[in-house]
């Protein structure tokens, strides 16, 4: 198994999950981590743990090239474990030399380990699959106030942009002979207050360039605007709506009766 | 169309007028070139005429601005940018949504124009631009250039009757600028716009016969002919060199089989690479050729696997990460990310005290790195209340004070005018002299580094395409076919 050191982020892809309304998208990550949370069966948890693998491999997800995927895995391990170790509970199902596995440590290994499954990596899936861009102007199309949309849209926007700032002062600090040293503690802060203060001051510039460019082109002229981007549903959209609302169904009957 | 009257501001903290009674006339369809040295106010002139400066900086301003016989100053700035539009410095800034499309829709929504006419307006824009293939794209994938067409783009398709463009090509390399410089060529042939454009490079807008306005010290000098202005340039950097012959060459930098990683994806593979003491190398590419990523990567900052050896005190060393930071100098682009300090004399001693805490400052080191401007009666300011150009030289000042063996430079010159770079330049060849250093500089004005550099070392894709002695520099543009940087060579 070869992990790349590839972060998670949008990646163009011609398939089904790629193609479905943004927002239909956003409705399917709300259902699927609200019957994670309903369901406290570990049967149904792995159902559900299943069904996200299935999107996950439609989607063409990149599994084994995504570094944190394998922190999730850890992570996954490290709480089944702890169930497995100490959760005593109920008949004994296996009694291996090291540990004596219980069926509630089972279970509640099971049932912890997929149910964090499941609401990491539909949330993963998600922002694999689904343009920011897309989604905000779907949302402020629907409603979503546009200052808020574009609060989210230029947050984004600084990103990448900020980041860039980021490695210009610490490269700028080390040619200049300054050490990331942590001790002497007061140096170790005054070094980080170097950097913090440059980049608050190119922050500033960035917001201060941005306000212009948006000033410059009318932004908040009024409480309305228009869009040029139309916001299309599908049929399989309507039926992705449909399928979502029969799987809340069907984990809420439980409880519900 | 525009009238500029008894036009002054003084920023708020400062104790000098940024613009000094500016008295100006712009008509419909005119072509103006705002020139001048760094600092000299132009971009602030900029945010008056598009009434920033009035609406959102602090300080003290007096006369007025009239658009079509009204008081800009008046107008609400919503109101302005129907008018006026202004396209900053850095397009990378100003983007404010993700992608081509919605940037350039954005001001039309704005208005609540139809989506419709803004699919249309915005197929006329990217046609004026000559950029209808980047509709779809993301902005963060653009190169340098496509953002500045995008940026144009954006202005255009919001059918302003003034466009101002502050320094337009100042980020771009050779090639990127002269796709700027076409567009220019089709907005003022429709003549429906007046642009002005405020650059420092002449040469190749004289081309258009624009109205030159030169600024200095905030004040619009005495109209000169444009003839006159590049007799001027031309005479600047026509100093000419004086050639150093040194007796004995030894090898400053030794590099073979280098790879240089960013991310872990090899950005720079070199075969085999030796400098020599004592030389100053112009280095060229387009942006993404690697050329910072090699600097970076002879630094040890950036990770790179291979032999990479320099020549230091007469010891030959293997160059192990981010080791011999005292015997490296390096100088960024952007001076505003390299001030660490309260003053500018504390800023040219900071890195001498990171260096060598035992050692005494000598404070003669102050005067000779001071030497490169009027920074010696500023050393008691904040680095941050210097001019850009000051900024630029405070820069170079506070590495030369430390004295390092190799000075490398990442596009420095970018905002400077033609006298300011020669200023720089004449300063880093009497250092490399005195000290026997060797000189790495990153730029995209040939026309002058040229005058001075022994040795050119042309970058593209990630490799070196060419590696020669600047008398051949030229016939290797020619034969690599890299003809917009043989322009360049010849240019002001």
């Amino acid at each position: 198994m070869r992990f790349e050191n590839q972060r998670i982020q949008y990646q163009y892809k011609n398939t089904i999950i790629h193609n479905l309304n943004p927002i239909v998208k956003a409705f399917w990550v709300i259902i699927i981590s609200l019957s994670a949370f309903l369901e406290q069966g570990y049967l149904e948890e792995t159902f559900l743990l299943l069904l996200v693998l299935l999107i996950g491999f439609v989607s063409r997800f990149p599994f084994f090239r995504t570094r944190s995927i394998r922190i999730l895995f850890f992570t996954v391990l490290f709480l089944a474990m702890m169930q497995l170790v100490f959760n005593k509970h109920g008949e004994i199902i296996a009694d291996l030399n090291l540990i004596t596995i219980y069926r509630s440590g089972f279970e509640n290994a099971v049932y912890i380990g997929a149910r964090f499954t499941v609401i990491v990596l539909i949330s993963f899936i998600f922002i694999y699959t689904t343009e920011t861009n897309k989604l905000l102007y779907s949302l402020m199309k629907m409603g979503l106030p546009y200052r808020f949309g574009f609060a989210v849209i230029t947050s984004v926007r600084l990103g990448p942009i900020l980041g860039n700032e980021v490695d210009q002062i610490y490269y700028a600090q080390l040619s200049k002979g300054v050490k990331y040293r942590i001790f002497p503690i007061k140096k170790f802060l005054g070094t980080i207050i170097q950097f913090l203060r440059l980049l608050m001051i190119s922050i500033i510039k960035q917001v201060d360039a941005m306000v212009i460019s948006m000033e410059g082109r009318s932004f908040g002229l009024s409480t309305r605007r228009s869009f040029s981007r139309e916001v299309v549903f599908s049929y399989i959209d309507y039926l992705s709506i449909f399928v979502g609302f029969v799987l809340i169904i069907l984990f809420s009957i439980e409880k519900i009766f | 169309m525009i009238s500029v009257r008894n036009l002054s501001f003084k920023y708020e903290g400062r104790e000098y007028k940024t613009l000094d009674n500016i008295n100006l006339d712009i008509n419909l369809g005119e072509l103006i070139v705002i020139t001048g040295e760094s600092g000299c106010g132009k971009t602030t002139f900029a945010l008056a005429l598009t009434g920033y400066l009035s609406h959102l900086y602090a300080g003290e301003y007096f006369g007025n601005i009239c658009i079509n016989d009204e008081k800009i100053e008046e107008k609400s700035l919503t109101e302005i940018a129907e008018e006026i539009f202004l396209v900053q410095q850095n397009p990378q800034n100003q983007f404010v949504t993700l992608t081509v499309r919605d940037e350039i829709a954005f001001g039309l929504e704005n208005k609540e124009i139809d989506s419709l006419k803004i699919r249309a307006r915005i197929k006329k824009a990217l046609q004026a631009v000559y950029a209808e293939e980047l509709i779809d794209r993301n902005i963060d994938t653009l190169s340098g250039g496509e953002k500045q067409k995008i940026a144009i783009a954006t202005a255009i398709a919001l059918q302003p009757k003034i466009i101002i463009l502050d320094e337009p090509t100042s980020n771009l390399d050779i090639k990127s600028t002269n796709n700027i410089y076409k567009v220019f060529k089709r907005l003022i042939e429709q003549k429906e716009i007046t642009l002005i454009i405020i650059d420092h490079k002449l040469n190749e807008l004289m081309y258009f016969s624009p109205r030159i306005l030169k600024l200095k010290q905030g004040k619009i000098i005495p109209q000169r002919s444009n003839q006159e202005f590049l007799n001027l340039s031309r005479k600047l950097r026509d100093r000419g060199r004086k050639d150093y012959k040194r007796e004995i060459i030894k090898k400053a930098i030794q590099l073979k089989d280098v790879s240089v990683l960013r991310n872990e994806n090899e950005v720079l593979k070199i075969s085999s690479l030796e400098i020599n003491k004592g030389e100053i190398v112009s280095i060229l590419g387009n942006n993404g050729a690697g050329k910072s990523s090699f600097i970076l990567g002879l630094m040890g900052i950036l990770h790179s696997t291979g032999q990479k050896r320099v020549v230091l005190d007469n010891h030959i060393l293997d160059i192990k990460r981010k080791r011999y930071p005292e015997k490296f100098g390096l100088v960024f682009q952007n001076p505003d990310h390299q001030f660490f300090c309260e003053t500018v004399e504390d800023e040219i001693i900071f890195p001498f005290r990171n260096f060598y805490p035992s050692d005494n400052f000598n404070s003669e080191r102050i005067i000779n790195a001071s030497e490169l401007d009027d920074l010696y009666s500023e050393l008691k300011t904040h680095p941050i209340k210097l001019s850009y150009g000051q900024k630029k030289r405070l820069g170079i000042a506070a590495v030369l004070a430390y004295h390092p063996e190799l000075l490398f430079l990442d596009e420095i010159f970018i905002g400077q005018s033609n006298s300011d770079i020669i200023r720089i330049m004449s300063t880093l060849d009497d250092y490399r002299k005195k000290n026997n250093a060797t000189v790495l500089i990153i730029n995209h004005q040939p026309g002058i580094v040229h005058q001075y550099a022994d040795r050119v070392i042309f970058f593209d894709e990630g490799r070196i395409l060419f590696d020669v002695n600047i008398n051949k520099a030229e016939e290797n543009l020619i034969f690599f076919e890299k003809l917009e940087y043989l322009e360049q060579l010849h240019a002001i």
